[in-house]
């Protein structure tokens, strides 16, 4: 959160509580995830390599997919 | 006018008398006196914010923290009838305003003392929870994360010795199958454990956010806080969410 001084002689106490609290939330919400954050490219990694150890090359086409699966994925949950 | 069942639970404001009628709050009470206390409100229709004394976790030996057992009295409460704010029992201490506003104080007057181009809101708050709950958590959910291969990599192995491709003693095939019940639910404990750290580190950061503003507010001095860029990576990962 960042304030020019206009803006700041703007906003009332309470409209900056108002938003810090909701920020805050966000916060609350972001530990919840953290972990999954910080250790889901690792998952993928090992997934991967134990996939790659089983199938060989053929990994690189399920990895493919899911990168082509990407952009796909944000368009329709864009719009959901 | 309202009706029977507005009535019932629409909210009345306690009074001393009326709690103290209800049943004491004692430091000393515990889960099952709590429970009381939550039938008393219950029937008298009142309600109180908070219950002082140890919290159901911090009264909890290990046995109770690593498997939840200290809830058991309030979810057989709550089989019975609607929980009350008593019911929840005490708010544990750490998880209090006092608590973390006091060490966040300490943390933020060192961070003060850094260029502002150094300073860190981020740092600030884990410093004041313990970086010990960020590592600590991130462990267990690290130990979660490599039991889920686990099951996999036993299965793999057992249809390898099941096919003849890679024969296993019959001591080692035993040990497998009865890691394949006991990983997923170690994965469990502790994923458990680390989302338990994250929840009430979750709890503290917002306490102090929201207290530190508040109390900067009311001295008009909520600059202190304004230049301070404040998260950019969670405000992206929930929106990306």
């Amino acid at each position: 959160m960042a304030l020019s001084p206009a803006a700041r002689q703007k906003s009332s106490t309470g409209q900056i509580i108002n938003m810090f609290s909701t920020d805050t939330k966000q916060l609350q919400m972001f530990l919840n995830f953290m972990n999954n954050v910080a250790l889901a490219p690792l998952q993928i990694i090992v997934a991967l390599a134990l996939i790659w150890l089983q199938v060989d090359y053929a990994t690189l086409v399920g990895l493919g997919f899911m990168f082509f699966m990407v952009p796909l994925n944000g368009l329709i949950f864009a719009k959901v | 006018m309202a009706d029977a069942s507005q009535k019932k639970y629409a909210p009345v404001a306690p009074t001393e008398k009326s709690v103290a009628e209800a049943a004491p709050v004692s430091a000393t009470t515990g889960m099952k006196m709590d429970a009381k206390l939550g039938s008393a409100i219950f029937e008298n229709n009142i309600d109180v914010e908070l219950v002082e004394g140890k919290s159901a976790e911090d009264k909890a030996g290990f046995f109770g923290r690593w498997f939840y057992t200290y809830l058991d009295a309030i979810f057989k409460v709550g089989n019975e009838r609607t929980l009350m704010m008593a019911d929840l029992g005490a708010v544990s201490e750490r998880d209090r305003c006092a608590w973390v506003e006091s060490r966040f104080d300490i943390y933020w007057a060192q961070e003060m003392k850094l260029p502002r181009r150094k300073q860190s809101l981020w740092r600030v708050l884990w410093r004041t929870v313990g970086w010990d709950q960020l590592f600590l958590s991130l462990w267990y959910y690290a130990i979660y994360a490599g039991v889920t291969y686990g099951p996999i990599l036993i299965m793999n192995a057992l249809v390898q010795d099941i096919q003849g491709t890679a024969p296993l003693s019959t001591v080692t095939t035993w040990i497998f199958v009865a890691l394949m019940f006991v990983l997923p639910m170690l994965g469990s404990i502790t994923a458990a454990m680390s989302n338990a750290m994250l929840a009430h580190v979750s709890v503290q950061f917002r306490n102090v956010l929201v207290t530190k503003v508040r109390r900067d507010s009311w001295e008009g001095v909520g600059r202190t806080l304004a230049h301070l860029t404040l998260f950019p990576l969670p405000d992206r990962v929930l929106s990306f969410l």
